[in-house]
């Protein structure tokens, strides 16, 4: 707060004061008082008028200064109302209680909203571990009759049914406030083995070739999480694979600071206006509208996921010739 | 060896029973929750448990924990829940397997398979008309002789010996395969067979697997 600005909101006040000397001054003049006289006592009443005003300023000024260099520093602006000072001036007392007010409403306010948030995450929690009950009996009847027709098309149905619950459960652990997710000691192999294994029926259906290497390694990561991150990854590799020769190669390099997770295939690859892109939630661009089965999830989940566990994920691609998704499993030489 | 199924979905329960029935197990299932229910398996004298997690009443970490208590009966649970939390906690409860459901059913075979095993230490014999599969040293008895088998060769023997007398069809020999994690190609898997058609024939075992053609094959 400048002075100029002070004095600006205080100008009728000043006039008033003015004019009052003034008055004054003509009356001790019209009453033939002494001019030394008169500016004496002038000088006193102007000085007992403007003193208060400049102690206000500079009670103000400094209250309102540290009030704008704090919320200037302050990250999180909302939270103004607890780190402020309480001023000692009545203007100031009813801004701080405002403030405070208004905090505590809107703290409220985003405590419902929470809890709502959360309620509604621990339904989509049950009720994807509900749904998983009817799923494995219908997979279970299926399997003791397999002779029926429609059972293969049945079993498909099934496969994608599952991995869309899936996708559901992940969306909403990838947005829960608290962890549920464990980082430890890993071995890559058995989590590859278990997303290749979960896509067998399609993979020998649709003739695929699966290639692993030297995938016996063990990472920093969450098994269960990595598993559906790489059934994401190694669905899409099925989805947009050619016709012919169909391949997927799943293979691991070690770098200095760094095991890397390749999953190539030879598919029908992503142009590469849209390569940037892929990662985008909803994104399906030209395959996937071609393909019409792609809900633009599946690799916006794997990015998500892949940053709450801690690793780099990569893609390149190259059009007509395939398709190669990089995970990237940081190596400290300070952890082992 | 004997199953018990512990179980509240009775379509679960009675399709799995049926499964497992087929693949030459017998089986007994706890159909009452509220009692005590770790009597009620121990009464059953089975083999291996198989435990689902999410029951009425109780709670199947707890009745996993009790059991140990009182006996070393092979328990391997079954949960949808599938978080790295609830699979850790199940082997210190001391679970010896952990599955997830929905389960590919070959998988959960291999995992009961693998896990009784372990715990009785049985030599797993297949008896197939003319030979007889070793399964726990991979090899084939016939005639006072050993011919040995590659593991490729040994799950393939294994499916059309189960299946003596029906066709099997490549598909399901595919994905009996890609269930122990081999993940072959039609071509390896035709190699495959021709070559443990030629181990059988040198040994004296001639035409004992027989191709359909466009349906499959046929263990005589």
């Amino acid at each position: 707060m400048k002075l100029k600005d002070y004095l600006k909101d205080k100008s009728l006040f000043l006039l008033a004061d003015i004019l009052l000397v003034a008055a004054l001054a003509l009356l001790f003049y019209l009453l033939s008082v002494g001019t030394m006289v008169i500016i004496f006592f002038s000088a006193i009443v102007l000085a007992c008028l403007l003193l208060p005003l400049i102690i206000d300023y500079g009670r103000r000024r400094k209250f309102y200064h540290s009030l704008l260099s704090l919320f200037d520093a302050l990250e999180e602006k909302n939270l103004i109302a607890e780190v402020m000072e309480q001023p000692n001036f009545k203007e100031g007392i009813i801004l701080y209680d405002i403030l405070k007010g208004s905090n505590k409403a809107m703290l409220e306010e985003i405590k419902q909203y929470r809890k709502a948030q959360e309620e509604y995450r621990g339904y989509i929690e049950m009720w994807v571990h509900e749904i998983k009950t009817p799923i494995a009996s219908s997979r279970l009847m299926l399997e003791n009759h397999e002779d029926i027709p429609g059972a293969k098309g049945l079993c498909e149905d099934l496969d994608t049914l599952e991995n869309l619950v899936e996708q559901v459960l992940f969306y909403a652990r990838s947005n829960a406030v608290e962890k549920d997710y464990m980082v430890r000691r890993t071995n890559l192999k058995d989590i590859v083995y278990g997303a290749v294994r979960r896509n067998a029926n399609i993979l020998i259906e649709q003739k695929i070739q699966v290639e692993t290497f030297g995938l016996d390694r063990e990472v920093n990561t969450d098994g269960k999480w990595f598993e559906f991150i790489l059934n994401q990854i190694i669905g899409n590799a099925i989805k947009y694979g050619r016709r012919e020769e169909p391949k997927i190669q799943i293979s691991l390099r070690t770098k200095p600071n760094a095991v890397l997770l390749d999953v190539a295939d030879n598919g029908i690859g992503i142009p590469s206006e849209e390569i940037g892109r892929v990662f985008e939630k909803g994104f399906t661009g030209t395959n996937g509208r071609k393909q019409g089965k792609s809900t633009g999830m599946g690799l916006y989940l794997c990015a998500r996921l892949c940053e709450k566990l801690g690793h780099g994920l990569k893609i390149s691609s190259e059009k007509g010739q395939g398709t190669t998704v990089t995970i990237v499993f940081p190596e400290s030489s300070m952890f082992q | 060896m004997k199953i018990c199924i512990v179980e509240d979905n009775r379509k679960i329960r009675e399709e799995l029973a049926s499964f497992l029935q087929k693949y030459g197990y017998s089986v007994c299932t706890v159909e009452e929750f509220d009692g005590d229910i770790v009597t009620a398996i121990m009464e059953q004298d089975a083999n291996l448990l198989l435990l689902d997690i999410n029951l009425p009443a109780v709670d199947g970490y707890s009745i996993c924990r009790e059991i140990r208590k009182r006996s070393a009966l092979p328990i391997i649970i079954v949960t949808s829940r599938n978080t790295e939390m609830d699979e850790l906690m199940s082997m210190n409860l001391g679970a010896d397997d952990f599955i997830t459901k929905p389960y590919n059913t070959q998988i959960l075979l291999a995992r009961i398979n693998s896990v009784l095993k372990r715990a009785y230490h049985t030599v797993d014999k297949l008896e197939c008309g003319r030979f007889v599969l070793n399964l726990s040293k991979s090899i084939v008895e016939y005639d006072g002789q050993e011919i040995e088998l590659t593991k490729n060769e040994l799950r393939i023997l294994n499916t059309l010996g189960q299946n003596a007398g029906s066709i099997v069809s490549r598909g399901k020999l595919m994905t009996d395969l890609w269930s122990s994690d081999m993940f072959v190609d039609e071509n390896t898997l035709n190699v495959n067979v021709n070559r443990l058609r030629r181990k059988l024939e040198d040994a004296g075992l001639a035409d004992v697997i027989e191709t359909k053609r466009g349906q499959g094959y046929l263990l005589k």
